[in-house]
Protein backbone atom coordinates (compact mmCIF):
# COMPACT_ATOMS: atom_id res chain seq x y z
CA UNK A 1 0.00 0.00 0.00
CA UNK A 2 2.87 2.25 0.61
CA UNK A 3 3.34 4.63 -2.58
CA UNK A 4 6.82 4.97 -4.39
CA UNK A 5 8.29 7.78 -5.00
CA UNK A 6 7.12 8.30 -8.40
CA UNK A 7 3.48 7.77 -7.38
CA UNK A 8 4.03 10.31 -4.55
CA UNK A 9 5.92 13.02 -7.40
CA UNK A 10 3.16 12.35 -10.11
CA UNK A 11 0.01 12.67 -7.31
CA UNK A 12 1.43 16.39 -6.07
CA UNK A 13 1.97 17.31 -9.49
CA UNK A 14 -1.20 16.54 -10.85
CA UNK A 15 -3.30 17.85 -8.39
CA UNK A 16 -0.62 21.23 -8.63
CA UNK A 17 -2.92 20.81 -12.18
CA UNK A 18 -6.24 20.42 -11.02
CA UNK A 19 -5.79 23.45 -8.61
CA UNK A 20 -4.62 25.33 -11.54
CA UNK A 21 -7.20 24.61 -13.61
CA UNK A 22 -9.95 25.53 -10.76
CA UNK A 23 -7.58 28.82 -10.60
CA UNK A 24 -7.36 29.82 -14.03
CA UNK A 25 -10.05 29.76 -16.54
CA UNK A 26 -8.70 27.11 -18.54
CA UNK A 27 -10.70 24.33 -16.09
CA UNK A 28 -13.78 25.95 -17.85
CA UNK A 29 -14.81 25.05 -21.44
CA UNK A 30 -17.90 26.78 -22.51
CA UNK A 31 -20.97 24.93 -23.47
CA UNK A 32 -24.05 26.27 -24.37
CA UNK A 33 -26.00 29.30 -22.91
CA UNK A 34 -22.97 30.56 -20.22
CA UNK A 35 -23.13 27.33 -18.62
CA UNK A 36 -19.33 25.98 -18.41
CA UNK A 37 -18.55 22.42 -18.56
CA UNK A 38 -15.33 21.79 -16.24
CA UNK A 39 -12.23 19.36 -16.62
CA UNK A 40 -10.63 19.76 -13.60
CA UNK A 41 -11.73 15.99 -12.94
CA UNK A 42 -9.46 15.09 -15.62
CA UNK A 43 -5.89 15.43 -13.70
CA UNK A 44 -7.35 13.13 -11.39
CA UNK A 45 -8.50 9.99 -13.98
CA UNK A 46 -4.80 10.87 -16.00
CA UNK A 47 -3.16 10.39 -12.15
CA UNK A 48 -5.27 7.22 -11.43
CA UNK A 49 -4.34 5.93 -15.26
CA UNK A 50 -0.22 6.54 -15.11
CA UNK A 51 0.15 5.93 -11.48
CA UNK A 52 -2.57 3.73 -9.97
CA UNK A 53 -5.57 4.22 -8.02
CA UNK A 54 -4.27 5.49 -4.95
CA UNK A 55 -2.67 8.39 -6.62
CA UNK A 56 -5.90 8.77 -8.15
CA UNK A 57 -7.88 8.86 -4.89
CA UNK A 58 -5.33 11.14 -3.19
CA UNK A 59 -5.84 13.59 -6.23
CA UNK A 60 -9.08 13.46 -5.73
CA UNK A 61 -9.32 14.40 -2.14
CA UNK A 62 -6.66 17.29 -2.94
CA UNK A 63 -9.02 18.04 -5.94
CA UNK A 64 -12.32 18.07 -3.22
CA UNK A 65 -10.29 20.15 -0.60
CA UNK A 66 -9.03 22.80 -3.02
CA UNK A 67 -12.79 23.16 -4.75
CA UNK A 68 -14.29 23.62 -0.93
CA UNK A 69 -11.29 26.87 -0.35
CA UNK A 70 -11.68 28.44 -3.67
CA UNK A 71 -15.34 27.82 -3.30
CA UNK A 72 -15.07 29.74 0.52
CA UNK A 73 -12.61 31.96 -0.24
CA UNK A 74 -12.94 32.91 -4.16
CA UNK A 75 -16.80 32.05 -5.60
CA UNK A 76 -17.42 32.19 -8.60
CA UNK A 77 -20.84 31.61 -9.28
CA UNK A 78 -24.21 29.89 -7.17
CA UNK A 79 -22.77 26.47 -7.39
CA UNK A 80 -20.38 27.50 -5.25
CA UNK A 81 -22.27 27.68 -2.28
CA UNK A 82 -22.76 24.17 -2.24
CA UNK A 83 -19.09 23.40 -3.11
CA UNK A 84 -18.31 25.05 1.00
CA UNK A 85 -19.78 21.74 1.89
CA UNK A 86 -17.57 18.76 2.34
CA UNK A 87 -19.75 16.10 1.72
CA UNK A 88 -20.36 17.72 -1.49
CA UNK A 89 -16.95 18.54 -2.53
CA UNK A 90 -14.82 16.19 -1.13
CA UNK A 91 -16.34 12.95 -0.56
CA UNK A 92 -17.59 12.14 -3.98
CA UNK A 93 -14.18 12.70 -5.81
CA UNK A 94 -12.41 10.33 -3.64
CA UNK A 95 -14.19 7.51 -5.87
CA UNK A 96 -13.14 9.38 -9.34
CA UNK A 97 -9.77 7.85 -9.20
CA UNK A 98 -10.67 4.25 -8.68
CA UNK A 99 -13.16 4.27 -11.09
CA UNK A 100 -11.11 5.47 -13.86
CA UNK A 101 -8.24 3.04 -12.63
CA UNK A 102 -10.33 0.28 -12.76
CA UNK A 103 -12.18 1.23 -15.90
CA UNK A 104 -8.92 1.63 -17.56
CA UNK A 105 -7.37 -1.64 -16.62
CA UNK A 106 -11.51 -3.28 -17.28
CA UNK A 107 -11.30 -2.24 -20.96
CA UNK A 108 -7.82 -3.32 -21.58
CA UNK A 109 -8.76 -6.94 -20.20
CA UNK A 110 -11.75 -7.59 -21.95
CA UNK A 111 -10.54 -5.69 -25.50
CA UNK A 112 -12.28 -3.57 -27.70
CA UNK A 113 -15.41 -5.35 -28.67
CA UNK A 114 -16.61 -6.12 -25.01
CA UNK A 115 -15.92 -2.49 -23.80
CA UNK A 116 -18.33 -1.03 -26.94
CA UNK A 117 -20.90 -3.42 -26.01
CA UNK A 118 -20.91 -2.92 -22.51
CA UNK A 119 -20.83 0.87 -22.83
CA UNK A 120 -23.40 0.77 -25.75
CA UNK A 121 -25.64 -1.63 -23.25
CA UNK A 122 -25.14 1.37 -20.30
CA UNK A 123 -25.93 4.40 -22.12
CA UNK A 124 -29.17 2.63 -23.49
CA UNK A 125 -29.83 1.82 -19.78
CA UNK A 126 -28.97 5.16 -18.88
CA UNK A 127 -31.77 6.54 -21.65
CA UNK A 128 -34.05 4.49 -20.42
CA UNK A 129 -33.62 5.06 -16.56
CA UNK A 130 -33.97 9.17 -17.53
CA UNK A 131 -37.04 8.34 -19.52
CA UNK A 132 -38.70 6.47 -16.64
CA UNK A 133 -37.87 9.21 -13.79
CA UNK A 134 -38.64 12.06 -16.18
CA UNK A 135 -41.80 10.50 -16.65
CA UNK A 136 -42.39 10.50 -12.85
CA UNK A 137 -41.17 13.61 -11.46
CA UNK A 138 -42.61 17.02 -10.76
CA UNK A 139 -40.79 19.96 -11.97
CA UNK A 140 -38.92 18.80 -15.05
CA UNK A 141 -38.22 19.64 -18.39
CA UNK A 142 -41.20 18.45 -21.05
CA UNK A 143 -40.25 14.64 -21.03
CA UNK A 144 -39.66 14.20 -24.59
CA UNK A 145 -37.19 16.93 -24.24
CA UNK A 146 -35.45 15.14 -21.50
CA UNK A 147 -34.83 11.80 -23.05
CA UNK A 148 -34.06 13.67 -26.10
CA UNK A 149 -30.95 16.05 -24.25
CA UNK A 150 -29.82 12.14 -22.86
CA UNK A 151 -29.91 10.48 -26.20
CA UNK A 152 -28.24 12.99 -28.09
CA UNK A 153 -25.40 13.69 -24.94
CA UNK A 154 -24.95 10.11 -24.65
CA UNK A 155 -24.69 9.27 -28.63
CA UNK A 156 -21.66 11.88 -28.29
CA UNK A 157 -19.91 10.03 -25.86
CA UNK A 158 -20.61 6.75 -27.73
CA UNK A 159 -19.32 8.58 -31.20
CA UNK A 160 -15.97 9.77 -29.07
CA UNK A 161 -15.88 6.45 -27.86
CA UNK A 162 -15.82 4.79 -31.43
CA UNK A 163 -13.05 7.39 -32.60
CA UNK A 164 -10.83 6.77 -29.50
CA UNK A 165 -10.91 3.03 -30.41
CA UNK A 166 -10.13 3.48 -34.08
CA UNK A 167 -7.39 6.41 -33.03
CA UNK A 168 -4.89 4.39 -30.77
CA UNK A 169 -4.35 1.19 -29.72
CA UNK A 170 -5.33 2.21 -26.17
CA UNK A 171 -7.92 4.61 -27.34
CA UNK A 172 -11.09 2.84 -25.94
CA UNK A 173 -9.79 2.13 -22.56
CA UNK A 174 -8.42 5.46 -21.91
CA UNK A 175 -11.31 7.00 -23.04
CA UNK A 176 -13.64 4.77 -21.20
CA UNK A 177 -11.49 5.50 -17.69
CA UNK A 178 -12.40 8.94 -18.20
CA UNK A 179 -16.08 8.85 -19.23
CA UNK A 180 -16.24 6.71 -16.02
CA UNK A 181 -14.46 9.10 -13.62
CA UNK A 182 -16.39 11.97 -15.20
CA UNK A 183 -19.67 9.45 -14.48
CA UNK A 184 -19.05 9.12 -11.04
CA UNK A 185 -17.97 11.99 -10.48
CA UNK A 186 -21.16 13.86 -12.01
CA UNK A 187 -23.11 10.76 -9.95
CA UNK A 188 -21.92 11.30 -6.83
CA UNK A 189 -21.65 14.86 -6.44
CA UNK A 190 -25.22 15.47 -7.77
CA UNK A 191 -26.48 12.55 -5.12
CA UNK A 192 -24.81 14.37 -2.33
CA UNK A 193 -26.49 17.84 -3.13
CA UNK A 194 -29.59 15.96 -3.24
CA UNK A 195 -29.05 13.72 -0.20
CA UNK A 196 -28.02 17.21 1.83
CA UNK A 197 -31.22 18.89 0.34
CA UNK A 198 -29.51 21.35 -1.78
CA UNK A 199 -31.42 20.58 -4.81
CA UNK A 200 -34.57 18.61 -5.67
CA UNK A 201 -33.92 15.64 -7.19
CA UNK A 202 -35.71 16.33 -10.72
CA UNK A 203 -33.01 19.96 -11.16
CA UNK A 204 -30.51 17.49 -10.22
CA UNK A 205 -31.26 15.34 -12.62
CA UNK A 206 -31.63 17.49 -15.19
CA UNK A 207 -28.39 19.39 -14.61
CA UNK A 208 -26.91 15.54 -14.75
CA UNK A 209 -28.51 14.75 -18.70
CA UNK A 210 -27.22 18.35 -19.83
CA UNK A 211 -23.57 18.47 -18.37
CA UNK A 212 -22.75 15.04 -18.14
CA UNK A 213 -22.42 13.92 -21.34
CA UNK A 214 -19.92 17.04 -22.62
CA UNK A 215 -18.16 16.51 -19.82
CA UNK A 216 -17.57 13.05 -20.39
CA UNK A 217 -16.90 14.13 -24.43
CA UNK A 218 -14.15 16.72 -22.98
CA UNK A 219 -12.10 14.11 -20.66
CA UNK A 220 -12.15 11.76 -22.83
CA UNK A 221 -10.69 13.83 -25.53
CA UNK A 222 -8.21 15.53 -23.02
CA UNK A 223 -7.08 12.14 -21.43
CA UNK A 224 -6.44 10.18 -24.65
CA UNK A 225 -4.92 13.09 -25.81
CA UNK A 226 -2.41 13.97 -22.55
CA UNK A 227 -1.56 9.71 -22.61
CA UNK A 228 -1.11 9.13 -26.00
CA UNK A 229 1.21 12.26 -26.08
CA UNK A 230 2.94 10.36 -22.81
CA UNK A 231 3.69 7.75 -23.85
CA UNK A 232 4.19 9.24 -27.16
CA UNK A 233 2.02 6.72 -29.38
CA UNK A 234 1.18 7.92 -32.83
CA UNK A 235 -2.55 8.87 -32.94
CA UNK A 236 -2.70 8.98 -36.54
CA UNK A 237 -0.61 6.81 -38.67
CA UNK A 238 1.87 8.40 -40.58
CA UNK A 239 2.55 11.23 -37.75
CA UNK A 240 0.74 14.31 -37.89
CA UNK A 241 -1.01 15.65 -40.60
CA UNK A 242 0.40 19.46 -40.86
CA UNK B 1 -5.85 34.76 -8.42
CA UNK B 2 -2.06 33.82 -8.66
CA UNK B 3 -1.09 36.11 -6.89
CA UNK B 4 -3.21 35.12 -4.22
CA UNK B 5 -1.78 30.97 -4.64
CA UNK B 6 1.81 32.18 -4.72
CA UNK B 7 1.84 34.67 -1.68
CA UNK B 8 0.16 32.24 0.76
CA UNK B 9 -2.35 33.32 2.38
CA UNK B 10 -1.91 33.18 6.16
CA UNK B 11 -2.35 36.30 7.91
CA UNK B 12 0.83 36.71 10.56
CA UNK B 13 -1.14 38.48 13.19
CA UNK B 14 0.20 36.68 16.06
CA UNK B 15 -2.88 35.84 17.69
CA UNK B 16 -3.60 32.76 20.57
CA UNK B 17 -4.66 31.00 17.39
CA UNK B 18 -1.40 31.24 15.61
CA UNK B 19 -0.05 29.70 18.28
CA UNK B 20 -1.76 26.78 18.85
CA UNK B 21 0.07 23.57 17.85
CA UNK B 22 -1.39 22.60 14.32
CA UNK B 23 -2.72 19.87 15.08
CA UNK B 24 -5.24 21.48 17.48
CA UNK B 25 -6.58 23.79 14.59
CA UNK B 26 -6.66 21.34 12.50
CA UNK B 27 -8.84 19.16 15.21
CA UNK B 28 -10.98 22.51 15.64
CA UNK B 29 -11.18 23.02 12.36
CA UNK B 30 -12.96 19.37 11.37
CA UNK B 31 -14.87 19.28 14.58
CA UNK B 32 -16.61 22.83 13.97
CA UNK B 33 -16.83 21.39 9.92
CA UNK B 34 -18.54 18.28 10.96
CA UNK B 35 -20.77 20.65 13.81
CA UNK B 36 -21.67 22.84 11.37
CA UNK B 37 -22.33 20.48 8.17
CA UNK B 38 -24.43 17.96 10.27
CA UNK B 39 -26.62 20.88 12.15
CA UNK B 40 -30.26 20.57 10.64
CA UNK B 41 -31.63 23.08 12.88
CA UNK B 42 -31.15 26.82 13.62
CA UNK B 43 -29.53 27.14 16.90
CA UNK B 44 -26.39 24.48 16.69
CA UNK B 45 -26.13 26.54 13.00
CA UNK B 46 -25.91 29.60 14.78
CA UNK B 47 -24.40 28.52 17.70
CA UNK B 48 -21.42 27.20 15.54
CA UNK B 49 -21.50 30.45 13.23
CA UNK B 50 -21.22 32.87 16.38
CA UNK B 51 -18.24 30.11 17.59
CA UNK B 52 -16.54 31.06 14.43
CA UNK B 53 -16.91 34.52 14.32
CA UNK B 54 -15.42 34.62 17.80
CA UNK B 55 -12.33 32.72 16.49
CA UNK B 56 -12.19 35.04 13.95
CA UNK B 57 -11.56 37.91 16.29
CA UNK B 58 -9.46 36.11 18.69
CA UNK B 59 -7.54 35.63 15.51
CA UNK B 60 -6.88 39.23 15.34
CA UNK B 61 -8.54 38.76 11.55
CA UNK B 62 -9.63 42.51 10.53
CA UNK B 63 -13.66 41.80 10.66
CA UNK B 64 -13.43 43.36 6.80
CA UNK B 65 -10.98 41.45 5.79
CA UNK B 66 -12.87 38.00 7.08
CA UNK B 67 -16.50 39.43 5.88
CA UNK B 68 -14.96 39.74 2.05
CA UNK B 69 -15.21 36.11 1.33
CA UNK B 70 -18.70 36.55 2.73
CA UNK B 71 -19.56 39.42 0.71
CA UNK B 72 -18.29 37.92 -2.75
CA UNK B 73 -20.59 34.86 -2.08
CA UNK B 74 -23.49 36.63 -0.73
CA UNK B 75 -25.31 37.43 -4.07
CA UNK B 76 -24.67 33.37 -5.12
CA UNK B 77 -25.93 32.35 -1.49
CA UNK B 78 -29.30 34.81 -1.92
CA UNK B 79 -30.05 33.26 -5.20
CA UNK B 80 -29.50 29.57 -3.82
CA UNK B 81 -31.83 30.23 -1.03
CA UNK B 82 -34.71 31.81 -3.37
CA UNK B 83 -34.64 29.03 -5.37
CA UNK B 84 -34.69 26.60 -2.52
CA UNK B 85 -37.99 28.72 -1.02
CA UNK B 86 -39.37 28.24 -4.84
CA UNK B 87 -38.82 24.67 -4.95
CA UNK B 88 -39.93 24.03 -1.68
CA UNK B 89 -36.95 22.06 0.16
CA UNK B 90 -37.19 21.09 3.63
CA UNK B 91 -41.08 21.46 3.25
CA UNK B 92 -42.86 18.93 5.34
CA UNK B 93 -46.50 17.15 4.88
CA UNK B 94 -47.42 18.63 8.42
CA UNK B 95 -46.17 22.21 7.85
CA UNK B 96 -48.83 24.84 7.17
CA UNK B 97 -48.16 27.11 3.76
CA UNK B 98 -48.24 30.91 4.75
CA UNK B 99 -48.17 31.97 1.09
CA UNK B 100 -49.19 30.17 -1.59
CA UNK B 101 -48.71 31.41 -5.62
CA UNK B 102 -49.13 28.33 -8.06
CA UNK B 103 -47.15 25.63 -7.47
CA UNK B 104 -44.78 27.50 -5.25
CA UNK B 105 -45.83 27.80 -1.16
CA UNK B 106 -44.08 28.92 1.72
CA UNK B 107 -44.00 27.59 4.40
CA UNK B 108 -42.71 27.74 7.82
CA UNK B 109 -40.76 24.37 7.08
CA UNK B 110 -38.69 25.99 4.20
CA UNK B 111 -37.94 29.36 5.56
CA UNK B 112 -36.66 27.37 8.29
CA UNK B 113 -34.56 25.04 5.82
CA UNK B 114 -33.49 27.93 4.23
CA UNK B 115 -32.49 29.93 7.42
CA UNK B 116 -30.46 26.77 8.59
CA UNK B 117 -28.65 26.78 4.32
CA UNK B 118 -27.59 30.69 4.77
CA UNK B 119 -26.66 30.32 8.53
CA UNK B 120 -24.18 26.81 7.66
CA UNK B 121 -22.86 28.24 4.34
CA UNK B 122 -21.75 31.47 6.07
CA UNK B 123 -20.11 29.77 8.92
CA UNK B 124 -18.49 27.13 6.21
CA UNK B 125 -17.01 30.62 4.25
CA UNK B 126 -16.04 31.85 7.22
CA UNK B 127 -14.58 28.77 9.10
CA UNK B 128 -12.83 27.93 5.70
CA UNK B 129 -10.85 31.61 5.78
CA UNK B 130 -10.63 30.83 9.81
CA UNK B 131 -8.30 27.95 8.52
CA UNK B 132 -6.28 29.24 6.17
CA UNK B 133 -5.38 32.31 7.32
CA UNK B 134 -4.07 30.99 10.38
CA UNK B 135 -2.38 27.97 9.25
CA UNK B 136 0.72 28.31 7.14
CA UNK B 137 1.30 25.23 5.44
CA UNK B 138 4.15 23.66 6.84
CA UNK B 139 3.06 23.52 9.80
CA UNK B 140 -0.02 21.87 8.45
CA UNK B 141 1.37 18.76 6.88
CA UNK B 142 3.43 18.64 9.66
CA UNK B 143 0.26 18.26 11.63
CA UNK B 144 -1.21 16.02 9.64
CA UNK B 145 1.58 13.57 9.14
CA UNK B 146 1.83 13.73 13.08
CA UNK B 147 -1.91 12.90 13.43
CA UNK B 148 -2.38 10.63 10.75
CA UNK B 149 0.87 8.74 11.87
CA UNK B 150 -0.84 6.22 14.53
CA UNK B 151 -2.75 5.15 11.59
CA UNK B 152 0.05 4.47 9.77
CA UNK B 153 0.55 0.99 11.59
CA UNK B 154 -2.87 -0.20 9.59
CA UNK B 155 -1.06 0.84 6.38
CA UNK B 156 -1.82 4.04 5.85
CA UNK B 157 1.37 6.14 4.10
CA UNK B 158 0.83 9.19 6.80
CA UNK B 159 3.90 10.63 6.09
CA UNK B 160 3.58 10.45 2.03
CA UNK B 161 0.22 11.47 2.44
CA UNK B 162 1.66 14.85 4.05
CA UNK B 163 4.30 14.83 1.76
CA UNK B 164 1.49 14.87 -1.56
CA UNK B 165 0.05 17.57 -0.14
CA UNK B 166 3.56 19.46 0.67
CA UNK B 167 4.29 19.29 -2.92
CA UNK B 168 1.07 20.10 -4.55
CA UNK B 169 0.78 23.80 -2.80
CA UNK B 170 4.65 23.78 -3.84
CA UNK B 171 4.20 23.02 -7.50
CA UNK B 172 0.89 25.70 -8.44
CA UNK B 173 2.58 28.56 -8.50
CA UNK B 174 5.60 26.63 -10.69
CA UNK B 175 2.54 24.97 -13.32
CA UNK B 176 0.86 28.92 -13.05
CA UNK B 177 4.64 30.50 -14.50
CA UNK B 178 4.74 26.83 -16.87
CA UNK B 179 1.17 27.50 -18.28
CA UNK B 180 2.27 31.21 -18.60
CA UNK B 181 5.27 30.66 -20.73
CA UNK B 182 3.04 28.00 -22.85
CA UNK B 183 0.70 30.34 -23.38
CA UNK B 184 3.38 33.09 -24.72
CA UNK B 185 5.77 31.08 -26.60
CA UNK B 186 2.14 29.95 -28.54
CA UNK B 187 1.22 33.11 -29.11
CA UNK B 188 4.84 33.88 -30.52
CA UNK B 189 4.21 31.37 -32.93
CA UNK B 190 1.26 32.52 -34.20
CA UNK B 191 -0.61 29.53 -32.53
CA UNK B 192 -3.69 31.60 -31.33
CA UNK B 193 -5.76 30.95 -34.16
CA UNK B 194 -6.92 27.72 -34.35
CA UNK B 195 -9.60 26.17 -36.74
CA UNK B 196 -11.00 23.26 -36.25
CA UNK B 197 -14.27 21.46 -35.89
CA UNK B 198 -17.49 23.71 -35.13
CA UNK B 199 -19.67 23.12 -32.22
CA UNK B 200 -18.42 21.74 -28.77
CA UNK B 201 -16.60 19.36 -29.71
CA UNK B 202 -14.76 21.88 -31.93
CA UNK B 203 -14.22 24.28 -28.80
CA UNK B 204 -12.82 21.25 -26.70
CA UNK B 205 -10.05 20.68 -29.68
CA UNK B 206 -8.90 24.33 -29.36
CA UNK B 207 -8.18 23.95 -25.82
CA UNK B 208 -6.44 21.07 -26.16
CA UNK B 209 -3.17 23.29 -27.35
CA UNK B 210 -2.44 24.63 -23.71
CA UNK B 211 -4.48 21.67 -21.81
CA UNK B 212 -2.11 18.70 -23.39
CA UNK B 213 1.08 20.42 -23.23
CA UNK B 214 0.73 21.16 -19.27
CA UNK B 215 -0.38 17.97 -18.25
CA UNK B 216 2.65 16.63 -20.53
CA UNK B 217 5.03 19.09 -18.67
CA UNK B 218 3.68 18.62 -15.06
CA UNK B 219 4.20 14.75 -15.80
CA UNK B 220 7.52 14.94 -16.92
CA UNK B 221 8.17 17.55 -14.04
CA UNK B 222 6.58 14.77 -11.68
CA UNK B 223 9.56 12.27 -13.38
CA UNK B 224 12.38 14.67 -12.65
CA UNK B 225 11.06 15.30 -9.07
CA UNK B 226 10.78 11.52 -8.47
CA UNK B 227 14.44 10.82 -9.79
CA UNK B 228 15.27 14.00 -7.65
CA UNK B 229 14.10 12.18 -4.73
CA UNK B 230 15.32 8.96 -5.47
CA UNK B 231 18.75 10.82 -5.89
CA UNK B 232 19.11 11.80 -2.48
CA UNK B 233 18.14 8.38 -1.15
CA UNK B 234 14.89 9.54 -0.04
CA UNK B 235 12.78 6.26 0.84
CA UNK B 236 9.66 7.11 2.32
CA UNK B 237 8.87 7.96 6.08
CA UNK B 238 9.97 5.08 8.16
CA UNK B 239 12.30 5.63 10.33
CA UNK B 240 12.52 9.57 9.53
CA UNK B 241 13.20 11.99 11.88
CA UNK B 242 12.26 15.97 11.89
CA UNK B 243 13.81 19.00 12.93
CA UNK B 244 10.89 20.99 14.43
CA UNK B 245 9.19 18.99 17.16
CA UNK B 246 5.36 18.98 18.17
CA UNK B 247 4.29 19.74 21.40
CA UNK B 248 0.99 20.51 23.06
CA UNK B 249 0.82 23.26 25.31
CA UNK B 250 -1.53 24.62 28.33
CA UNK B 251 -3.22 26.53 25.28
CA UNK B 252 -4.01 23.51 22.99
CA UNK B 253 -5.31 21.42 25.70
CA UNK B 254 -7.33 24.40 26.88
CA UNK B 255 -8.62 24.54 23.59
CA UNK B 256 -8.98 21.01 23.13
CA UNK B 257 -11.55 20.61 26.00
CA UNK B 258 -13.52 23.65 24.65
CA UNK B 259 -14.26 22.23 21.64
CA UNK B 260 -15.10 18.90 23.07
CA UNK B 261 -17.82 20.67 25.40
CA UNK B 262 -18.65 22.51 22.34
CA UNK B 263 -19.30 19.56 20.40
CA UNK B 264 -21.12 17.56 23.37
CA UNK B 265 -23.20 20.89 23.68
CA UNK B 266 -24.49 21.16 20.48
CA UNK B 267 -25.03 17.35 20.00
CA UNK B 268 -27.42 17.99 23.59
CA UNK B 269 -29.41 20.68 22.31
Amino acid sequence: MKPNTREIAIAGVMSAVSVLLAVTQLGFIPFVAGVSITVMHVPVVIGAIVAGPGAGTLIGAIFGVSSMILASVAPKGPGDVFFTDPWVSVVPRLFIGLTAWGAYRLAQAAGRVWSLTVSGLAMIAVVLGVAHTVGTAEFTLAPALGVATAFLGLALVGFILYRAARAHPEGLALSMAAVSGTLINTLLVLSALVARGYLPAAVAQTVGVTNGPPEMVAAALITVAVVATWRQVALRPGGASI
Amino acid sequence: MIDYLTTGQVLPTGSPIHRLDPRTRLLGFVGLLLVLTSAGRPLPAALALGVTLALLALARVPLRYALRSLWLLAPWLALVLLLQLAFGVGDAPGCRPLLTWGPFRLTPCTLRAAGVAALRFAGLVLLVGLFTWTSPIPGLARGIEAMASPLARLGLPAHELALVGVITVRFVPTMALELERLQKAQRARGGAAYQGRAGFVGRVRRTLPLIVPIFVIALQRAERLAEAMEARAYSGGAGRGRYTRLRFRRADGLALGLLALFIILVFLI
